[in-house]
């Protein structure tokens, strides 16, 4: 059991989830309303975004206009996103080994398939043995 | 000294005008993954690919995390790092938001830590529609909003890039 004075071995790389949590959840996306989490009877979870704009930020009033501020959406989006994963494992309801056991979806209609399929291109890290030789 | 309201305020106005990568980049990245080094760039027509070649220097050590909430630190930070390469890859002008669509990313680090990738991948992977909804969805699709109806003037209108 880590003692509560150890600092964590992570904490040097990062951290600033909390801060995101501070600077742009004044609106928290709620459980329920913005989002419903269902655990099944064989224990995977299925998280559904029911209201984009809450969860993400509406990108109709953020200022999309260059290169970098389209990054730094994207950046936002992988925020919100394990900020609702944070609260679920904070109340104790998942585990990290939980995630092998996850989807997600968006049944939100007025939603931009585009930044999902862009934000999955980014994080989709393949792994390459053939080239490692 | 700054009072704590001066350095809400200093951090609030960092945030406002750079974003949370820029303090991730500021407060961690002390040893910045060097192109070429630890991460390569391949370009070709109409496609191009990042490959991971040492883990460990891009997103930082994996084998010492203790518990649930390290955990999501590491992947927040991996997500950060990830976007970190992009944004110099941005920056240097190699690169448009546009390239993404044609972006892949590999890792041909044997020492990686697949399973933490695999978690990444299933977390951002966000299935729209969702499968139950797909047959409603082909019948009605003026439900669905065109990106330049929500964001006019958006990335991906190339005449917007900068």
């Amino acid at each position: 059991m880590k003692s509560p004075n150890t600092p964590s071995p992570s904490q040097h790389s990062t951290g600033l989830l909390v801060q995101h949590e501070r600077f742009k959840h004044e609106h928290k996306p709620q459980e329920g309303k913005d989002y419903a989490w269902e655990v099944m009877d064989d224990g995977h979870s299925h998280l559904d975004i029911q209201n984009f704009s809450a969860c993400f930020g509406n990108p109709a009033f953020i200022p999309v206009l260059t290169d970098l501020d389209y990054i730094q959406y994207m950046e936002s989006m992988c925020l919100d996103l394990l900020y609702i994963i944070t609260q679920r494992i904070n109340t104790g309801r998942l585990r990290a080994e939980d995630l092998q056991r996850i989807r997600i979806t968006c049944s939100d209609p007025l939603v931009l398939p585009r930044y999902f399929e862009d934000l999955n291109t980014i994080t989709r890290i393949v792994h390459l043995p053939t080239q490692a030789h | 000294m700054f009072s704590p309201e001066m350095w809400n305020g200093l951090l609030d106005s960092l945030q406002r005008r750079t974003g949370l990568l820029t303090q991730h980049v500021l407060l961690n990245h002390k040893s910045m993954p060097r192109a070429g080094t630890d991460y390569a760039w391949t370009v070709q027509p109409g496609a191009q690919h990042l490959d991971i070649k040492n883990f460990k220097a891009c997103f930082g050590e994996f084998d010492v995390l203790h518990d649930n909430e390290d955990y999501i630190q590491y992947l927040e930070s991996i997500c950060l790092d990830l976007l970190f390469i992009i944004t110099q890859r941005i920056k240097s002008g190699q690169m448009h938001v546009g390239d993404i669509s044609n972006l892949t990313v590999g890792c041909s680090d044997r020492t990686a830590s697949f399973p933490v990738l695999d978690d990444l991948r299933r977390i951002t992977t966000i299935m729209h529609p969702p499968p139950q909804a797909q047959h409603s969805i082909t019948t009605t699709n003026t439900l669905y909003m065109s990106k330049s109806q929500l964001t006019p003037g958006g990335p991906h209108e190339e005449s917007q890039h900068p």
